[in-house]
């Protein structure tokens, strides 16, 4: 299974070096991978990115987004309800795009970190994210920042928005993350 | 009958005028239809006083008002009370792309009267909602 979509996406990925070979062939794409990507679909963005970022699709398994996508009328506390065609556009574009179609390192961890069929809500309840993240997370840590929540990761991840959870650019001040400095 | 509602629209075109905002029609459209379903006239001193109103949600205990995500002062920017998120203004005199999308509108009306207050808002309130907010 994981082999023959590792082959699959090996195929797009030397397709898409192909296309890209024209023009530079110095700029290895497949490299690149540390980041995840980053959405563009415009529904996505406009359903999706009003109450928090839109997250990328590569942060969750595709059964964690049909998940989500599957009780929107009762999403966290929240309505984000939308019509029956915008839902299954959305759902589709998350699924094509999910964590374990991903060939990112992020997405490498997330799935490694999963159990079969386990298909959590939350990004931030996998349990590669959770664990990164359980020492901001502790009442008794005094670092900066402090947000209510981890969803706006880019309140820490300051190079979010291209897709970088692991630049040394990160607004968390702490002894224990220094190195990341 | 008739006539007055004809000047309780036209006070609220007015109102909305203020801002010398582009696009009042979707707000019109709203309003006329809110009026078509039994609401009377709009004012910002009702809108001003939905918008602080607040309600205590019974199942988490949290108090609860617009403004708590958008601000008392809509011409500054708010924020998401549950993710923190950055809000862009709702004042359309500073923010154009604010009141222009009768679905958009319709939309989160219907959320957040939900979130905020525990139920759908009546054709009433939403009138003096947008009314105020059209101020702004
Ligand atoms: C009306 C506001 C609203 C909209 C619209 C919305 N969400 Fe959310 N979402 C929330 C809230 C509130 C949370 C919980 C945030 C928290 O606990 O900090 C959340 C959390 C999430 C999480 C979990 C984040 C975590 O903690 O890891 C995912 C995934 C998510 N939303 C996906 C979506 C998708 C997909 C859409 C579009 C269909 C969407 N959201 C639209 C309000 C919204
Ligand atoms: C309060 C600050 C904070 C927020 C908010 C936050 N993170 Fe993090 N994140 C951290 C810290 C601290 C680490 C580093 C942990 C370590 O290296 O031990 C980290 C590490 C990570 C990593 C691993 C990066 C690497 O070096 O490979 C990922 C992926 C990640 N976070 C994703 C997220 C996502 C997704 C969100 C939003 C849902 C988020 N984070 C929100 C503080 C935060
Ligand atoms: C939990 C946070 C939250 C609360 C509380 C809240 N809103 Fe909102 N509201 C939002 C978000 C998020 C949007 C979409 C933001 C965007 O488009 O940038 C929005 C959008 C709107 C819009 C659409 C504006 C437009 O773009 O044309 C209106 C109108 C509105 N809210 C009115 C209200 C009213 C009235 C209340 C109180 C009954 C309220 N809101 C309470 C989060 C909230």
């Amino acid at each position: 299974m994981r082999t023959r979509i590792h082959g699959i996406a090996g195929l797009t990925l030397a397709a898409g070096a192909v296309c890209l070979g024209g023009a530079t062939l110095s700029v290895p794409t497949y490299a690149a991978s540390a980041r995840v990507l980053v959405p563009t679909d415009s529904a996505y963005l406009k359903e999706c990115g009003a109450c928090h970022m839109a997250f990328s699709p590569e942060l969750l398994p595709a059964s964690s987004w049909r998940a989500v996508m599957g009780r929107l009328d009762d999403h966290f506390g929240e309505s984000a309800k939308v019509d029956a065609s915008v839902q299954r556009g959305i759902t589709d574009y998350l699924v094509a795009n999910a964590a374990d179609r991903a060939t990112n390192e992020q997405s490498r961890a997330i799935m490694g970190s999963l159990s079969t069929n386990e298909s959590p809500l939350r990004i931030t309840q996998v349990p590669y994210i959770a664990g990164l993240h359980a020492a901001v997370l502790d009442p008794i840590w005094n670092g900066t920042p402090r947000p209510k929540t981890l969803t706006e990761c880019g309140v820490c991840h300051i190079k979010v928005q291209s897709g970088d959870y692991k630049s040394k650019d990160f607004s968390v001040n702490d002894e224990a993350f220094r190195w990341k400095k | 009958m008739a006539t007055g509602r004809g000047i309780v629209v036209a006070v609220a075109f007015a109102l909305l005028g203020v801002g010398g905002r582009a696009c009042a029609g979707p707000v019109d459209d709203l309003l006329q239809q809110f009026q078509a379903q039994g609401a009377s006239h709009f004012t910002v001193a009702a809108g001003e006083a939905l918008w602080e109103r607040s309600v205590t949600d019974p199942k988490t205990g949290e108090v609860r008002r617009c403004a708590l995500c958008h601000t008392t002062d809509l011409r500054k920017v708010g924020k998401h009370a549950t993710t923190g998120k950055a809000i862009e203004p709702m004042a359309p005199s500073v923010n154009p792309k604010r009141l222009a999308d009768k679905e958009k509108i319709e939309k989160w009306l219907e959320r957040n009267c939900k979130w905020t207050l525990g139920r759908v808002c009546t054709p009433q309130e939403k009138g003096d909602a947008l009314t105020m907010i059209g101020s702004r």
